[in-house]
């Protein structure tokens, strides 16, 4: 005789573990990561060859002073809303070259946001000087 | 007589949704973010408002209000940057990324770059983050 046993049935599989792993992964991605965009400002420090040497006329030297009412072009006082103002009449004058120097206390933020400024304009090369 | 009756069965919860939205979750915080290359507890970098170049962040020198860093936190002397600018030499076209916080003074970044120019690294950049 013949006896037909019944099909096993297959054991389920637990889901716990694999909710435990990726709620793992889901609090380490959360914990490590960031949201920030990050971007660079190249430096150009005074020490590079240049190809050609820029005359007297050409460069623009642009100071950082510390305090609020802080850049100089060409010894002139301006605020940083009207940089690019100043830089689109130089450059129309002629100026190819600009000279940044960042005095005393003159903070990163400051250095940056000129440079951005600068990199903007019509200027063929900027260097930034101690 | 007393019967016997087979007490009913708690229904089990179905997992499978669970598991669908945290597994989108988890996709989510995969695609939209970056691992986070330094603790930015006492770092906050410059603002710019537009996203120009795209940084090195395997590259990275800090400067801090007591001098260079290669790890956050400790001071590098000159021999330890020395050979750090060996080793980045040896791959040149790679940028170097400079990272200081914004209120740091722009004259302590500028000896940490002119450090590395001497050294012989030409392609240095600061690490900011684009403005919302």
């Amino acid at each position: 005789m013949r006896l037909s046993s019944a099909p096993k049935q297959m054991a389920r599989l637990s889901l716990t573990p694999l909710i435990d792993v990726v709620f793992l992964l889901l609090i380490f991605f959360i914990l490590a990561s960031t949201f920030m965009r990050f971007t660079a400002v190249p430096i150009a420090s005074t020490s590079g060859g240049g190809a050609s040497t820029p005359g007297q006329n050409e460069i623009a030297l642009i100071r950082l002073q510390p305090d609020e009412n802080g850049i100089s072009v060409n010894g002139q006082q301006v605020a940083l809303s009207d940089l690019k103002a100043m830089i689109a009449e130089l450059t129309s004058k002629g100026i190819t070259h600009a000279v940044v120097q960042p005095v005393g206390t003159a903070n990163v933020q400051v250095l940056v946001s000129v440079l951005e400024l600068l990199k903007s304009s019509e200027l063929e090369k900027v260097v930034v000087s101690k | 007589m007393k019967l016997n009756i087979p007490k009913p069965k708690k229904p089990t919860e179905n997992l499978v949704p669970l598991i669908n939205v945290v597994f989108l979750i988890l996709i989510f915080f995969l695609a939209a973010s970056v691992i986070r290359p330094f603790s930015d507890k006492d770092i906050v970098l410059a603002k710019t408002e537009q996203k120009t170049t795209s940084p090195n962040l395997k590259r990275l020198i800090f400067v801090g209000p007591d001098g260079p860093m290669l790890q956050q936190g400790t001071v590098a002397s000159d021999t330890a940057l020395q050979s750090a600018v060996q080793v980045w030499l040896a791959e040149k076209e790679k940028p170097v990324t400079v990272v200081s916080d914004h209120r740091i003074a722009a004259m302590e970044v500028l000896k940490v770059v002119e450090f590395m120019r001497q050294g012989g690294i030409e392609n240095i950049t600061l690490l900011t983050r684009k403005a919302r």
